[in-house]
C-alpha cells in the first residue's frame, strides 16, 4: 500500500445517529423485550432527501447522498467533484439495502411470487448506494462497491486514493455507510452481539456494561472528496495510509502481538514514527469483553510514546461495519482543526495540537485495519 | 506506461452450468451444448419451469469445504482448480503478498431465504447460518483455504462485478500490493433473484437467445470463475506457463438508470475505450469480443450499439455465451473473462448459442456457429445494474515481446 494510497481530502461529511441509543420493541416472534440502538433521529431522517426523490430509494442511498452532499459543501475554496468521467465513486458497505432485500423476501412469503416488487429487488443489490451516487451527482469515472464486512470501507479508500494515484480521475468520491435495519438487530442479538441495556456505550471507559451486554448497533455514513496529492492548495488532511487485513481463521483468537504489527507496519508504509502522532482514535466499542483488545494495544503503543492521546467514537455512532467511515471523519476534522473534535472522547493522555491521526480498528472476525490521516 | 508491470493470466478454474472444468466448459461450447435446463434447487411456483443455468452436482462435496453457503463451495472449487492450474503452493509466496478478489452479490441468500420463512412460521429460528449469509464469505473461505492474508476485497458492482473484482486485482499488482492474486466472481441461485428479475419481466420463458430478434429475455445462472493473477516477471521467475496477458481494463458508470442500460451504451462504449486506451491498442487489434448479451430487449441494442461506436463498420467477431451458462450474475464478467481466454488459446470464437435472426435493431452480426479463428487480441464486457460497466482485455502469449 505505501505512499501509492496517498491522497488529500479535501471535502468530508458526515452523517451520524442521535446522541443516545433509542429502544425499539424487539420483533414478538424473537424475543419478548426492548432493543437499544443508535438510529438516526427524526429530524435528520425527515431531511435524508425530498420526498419525490426518496419514493424510490432506501434509507441507505439516501444516507450516503445526504453525506456526499455535506461532504461537497465542506469542500471549501477546493474545486468540487464535477459531473462526467472525472470523477469516481467508491462506497463501502456490508449490508447496502438489506432493508429493501429483507422486504422484498417476506412479501414473498407473505403473498407468495406475485408479492415480488421490483423496486424492492433493484434495490437489494449492493450497488445500488454507488450507483446513485452517480446518479444523482452525475459522476460517470469508476465505480465501485465493496461489501465485505470491517473491510468495506477501508477498500473502497483504498480504491479511491488509487484511482487518483494511477490518474484515471481527478476526484474520487468515497463513502462508508450502513443502514441498520431489524433484521440485522435479529441476527445480532440471537448471535449475543448486541444487548439489552439502553445505556448509551462507554468504549475503555471505567463504565462497563454489564458481562453478556455486548455492545449496540448502530448507523451512519460519511463521505470524502479525495484529489491527487497537491492537486488543491489547501486540503483538509492527507490520507497517508489506509492497511486493511482479514484473519486466515474462522472465529480467530485476537493477539495484542498481531494487532501492533499491523500497525508497526502501517507507520512504517506512512514512514512516520509513533511520536508524531497526535491522536490514536480507536474503535472500541463498549463490550467489555471485546474492549480488551484495544486496551492491550493502547496500552502497548502508549508504553513507547507517553504522551500519545488515546480517543474513542463508538459512543457516537454505535458498533456497525463501516463505522469506521465515521471515525475517519472525525479524524480528518481534528487534523483540519489542529484539534480533536469535542465529540470524540479522549481516554488517554491529553492530546495537543494534531498534526497526524492514527486510526485502528479490529472486529472479532478479525477484521483489522490502521489508517493514517495526516496534515 | 512502460514501468507498469505486466498482469498474467497463470491459473482458470471455473463452474458453471455447462461444467465443473475448463475442459467441460469448452467442451460445452465446441458442441452448442446449453446448460439450461428446468430449476430443480428450489420450488417455484412461477419461475420452476423457467431455463436456468443450474450447476449439477453436489456443490459442497466437490468443494470439500465443511459448512459454508453453496456460493461459499463454488467459490471455492474454483479457486482451488485456479490454483492448481498455475501450480502455486504456499512456498510461491508469502502470506501477506497473496490477495483475494471476488465480485459476489448474493452469497448465502439461501440461508436468509430459510431463517426468515421460519420466523414467518414462528419456528424456532437458528441464527448460526446467518453468518455465512454474507456476499463476502466467499471471499474469506477462500483466502483461508490458501492462507492468502494480503488485500481481501469484495467487489459488488451488480452484473459487472467479475471485471470489476480483475480490474482491481490488477491495480493490487500494479501498485505493488500483492505478488498474487486470486480475481473473479461468485453467485448461486436463490428465490430473490430469479423472482425479482421474473418482477421486472427479464426473464425467457425458452431460454435466453441474445441478439435474436425473437428474445424474451435472459435465464438466470449461477457458478464461479476465479483467475491467478501475477505479474508476468514473477510468473517467469517461477517458471509458470502464462495462458494471456490482462493487457487492459475499464470501468465506467451510464449514471443514466437504475437498472437499465444507457440506450446508446455510451458507458459501455467508454468502459472498452478505457481498456483499449489501457492496454495501447487500437479498435482494431480486437478480433473477438465476448459480449455481456443477456438477451434482455434493453441490453442487447445497447451494447451492440457501443460496439458500434466504438469499432466502427467492421467490428471484431462478437458473440454472446449466456445461453451455454445463464446470467450468472457476479460470476459472469469472470466466467466470460475465462471463455473469452480459453478461445485465444484454442484459437476459436464459441457461437453466439440460440441465434436464429439477427435482430435489425442490432447492428451486429453475432457469430453464430462455433469456427476456428486466428485470434491475438479478445475483450470481455459486462454491464449491471445501476449502469454499471466493466470491459476487460486480454492477450495471446506470443504477441507481444515478452520479459525474459
Amino acid at each position: 500500500m505505501r505512499a501509492v494510497c496517498a491522497a488529500d481530502i479535501v471535502g468530508a461529511g458526515a452523517l451520524r445517529p442521535g446522541p443516545a441509543p433509542v429502544t425499539r420493541a424487539a420483533p414478538a416472534a424473537v424475543a419478548q423485550e426492548q432493543w437499544p440502538a443508535y438510529r438516526l433521529d427524526a429530524a435528520t431522517e425527515a431531511s435524508l432527501s425530498p420526498p419525490g426523490q426518496i419514493k424510490r430509494m432506501g434509507r441507505g442511498q439516501a444516507m450516503a447522498i445526504a453525506a456526499v452532499q455535506r461532504a461537497i459543501n465542506f469542500c471549501g475554496d477546493a474545486t468540487p467533484p464535477a459531473r462526467g468521467a472525472g470523477t469516481a465513486v467508491s462506497v463501502g458497505t456490508a449490508w447496502a439495502e438489506e432493508g429493501d432485500e429483507i422486504i422484498f423476501l417476506e412479501n414473498l412469503i407473505k403473498f407468495g411470487e406475485k408479492g415480488a416488487k421490483p423496486a424492492f429487488f433493484v434495490n437489494s443489490v449492493k450497488n445500488a448506494l454507488a450507483s446513485q451516487l452517480a446518479l444523482t451527482f452525475g459522476f460517470q469515472g469508476e465505480n465501485q462497491t465493496f461489501a465485505h464486512d470491517a473491510l468495506s470501507f477501508e477498500s473502497a479508500l483504498w480504491q479511491g486514493a488509487r484511482i487518483l494515484r494511477a490518474g484515471r480521475a481527478r476526484h474520487a468520491v468515497v463513502c462508508g455507510v450502513e443502514a441498520l435495519v431489524e433484521f440485522q438487530e435479529i441476527h445480532g442479538h440471537l448471535l449475543g452481539w448486541y444487548g439489552t441495556d439502553p445505556a448509551p456505550l462507554a468504549p475503555l471507559s471505567a463504565e462497563k456494561r454489564a458481562a453478556g451486554q455486548g455492545t449496540l448497533p448502530g448507523e451512519g455514513a460519511a463521505a470524502f472528496v479525495l484529489t491527487a496529492p497537491g492537486a488543491e492548495a489547501a486540503p483538509l488532511a492527507r490520507l497517508v495510509v489506509v492497511r486493511a487485513r482479514g484473519s486466515l481463521q474462522r472465529a480467530p483468537a485476537l493477539s495484542t502481538s498481531d494487532e501492533l504489527a499491523l500497525v508497526e507496519q502501517a507507520l512504517r508504509d506512512a514512514n512516520t514514527r509513533l511520536g508524531s502522532v497526535g491522536l490514536l482514535l480507536v474503535g472500541a466499542n463498549g463490550d467489555p469483553a471485546f474492549d480488551e483488545i484495544y486496551a492491550q494495544v493502547a496500552r502497548r503503543l502508549r508504553a513507547r510514546a507517553e504522551g500519545l492521546a488515546v480517543g474513542v467514537y463508538r459512543h457516537l455512532t454505535g458498533d456497525f461495519a463501516t463505522a469506521s467511515a465515521l471515525g475517519f471523519e472525525l479524524a480528518v476534522r481534528a487534523v483540519a482543526g489542529r484539534a480533536v473534535p469535542s465529540e470524540v472522547r479522549i481516554v488517554e493522555g491529553a492530546p495537543g495540537s494534531i498534526q497526524r491521526v492514527l486510526l485502528y480498528h479490529v472486529s472479532s472476525a478479525g477484521y483489522h485495519s490502521a489508517m493514517i490521516v495526516s496534515a | 506506461m512502460s514501468a507498469r508491470p505486466r498482469v498474467v493470466v497463470t491459473g482458470m478454474g471455473i463452474v458453471s452450468a455447462a461444467g465443473w472444468t475448463l475442459d467441460e466448459t469448452w467442451e460445452a461450447i465446441a458442441q452448442g451444448r446449453s446448460g439450461l435446463r428446468a430449476l430443480s434447487l428450489f420450488e417455484s411456483q412461477r419461475c420452476g419451469k423457467l431455463p436456468v443455468g443450474e450447476v449439477t452436482g453436489d456443490p459442497a462435496a466437490r468443494s470439500g469445504l465443511p459448512g459454508g453457503s453453496r456460493s461459499d463451495h463454488f467459490a471455492v472449487w474454483a479457486a482451488r482448480a485456479a490454483w492448481g492450474d498455475a501450480g502455486l503452493s504456499a512456498a510461491c509466496l508469502a502470506p501477506d503478498r497473496g490477495a483475494v478478489v471476488l465480485g459476489a452479490l448474493t452469497g448465502g441468500m439461501l440461508f436468509t431465504e430459510e431463517f426468515l420463512l421460519r420466523l414467518h412460521r414462528a419456528e424456532r429460528a437458528d441464527a448460526d447460518h446467518l453468518t455465512d449469509r454474507a456476499c463476502c464469505n466467499s471471499t474469506d473461505r477462500v483466502a483461508e483455504l490458501f492462507g492468502l492474508g494480503g488485500f481481501r476485497a469484495t467487489v459488488s458492482n451488480a452484473c459487472a462485478s467479475g471485471g470489476a473484482a480483475l480490474g482491481l486485482g490488477c491495480d493490487l499488482i500494479e501498485a505493488g500490493e500483492a505478488d498474487v492474486v486470486l480475481a473473479g466472481g461468485v453467485d448461486s441461485l436463490n428465490r430473490v433473484v430469479l423472482n425479482g428479475f421474473n418482477s421486472l419481466m427479464l426473464v425467457s420463458p425458452d431460454g435466453c437467445r441474445p441478439f435474436d430478434a425473437e428474445r424474451k429475455g435472459m435465464s438466470v445462472g449461477e457458478g464461479a470463475g476465479v483467475l491467478v493473477l501475477e505479474s508476468e516477471a514473477q510468473a517467469h521467475a517461477r517458471g509458470a506457463r502464462v495462458r494471456a496477458w490482462l493487457a487492459g481494463r475499464g470501468n465506467t458508470c451510464d449514471a443514466y438508470h437504475a437498472s437499465a442500460p444507457q440506450p446508446e451504451g455510451r458507458g459501455l462504449c467508454e468502459a472498452m475505450r478505457l481498456a483499449l486506451q489501457d492496454a495501447g491498442l487500437a479498435p482494431a487489434a480486437v478480433d473477438y469480443i465476448n459480449a455481456h448479451g443477456t438477451g434482455t430487449a434493453d441490453n442487447d441494442p445497447a451494447e451492440a450499439k457501443a460496439i458500434r461506436a466504438l469499432f466502427g463498420e467492421a467490428p471484431p467477431a462478437v458473440s454472446s455465451t449466456k445461453r451455454f451458462f445463464g446470467h450468472a450474475l457476479a460470476a459472469a464478467g469472470a466466467i466470460e473473462a475465462i471463455v473469452t481466454v480459453l478461445a485465444l488459446e484454442r484459437q476459436a470464437i464459441p457461437p453466439n448459442l440460440g441465434l436464429r435472426t439477427v435482430d435489425p435493431k442490432i447492428p451486429l452480426a453475432p457469430v453464430a456457429e462455433y469456427r476456428q479463428a486466428k485470434l491475438d487480441v479478445a475483450m470481455s464486457a459486462s454491464l449491471g445494474f445501476g449502469g454499471n460497466n466493466s470491459a476487460v482485455l486480454f492477450r495471446r502469449p506470443g504477441t507481444w515481446k515478452e520479459a525474459s
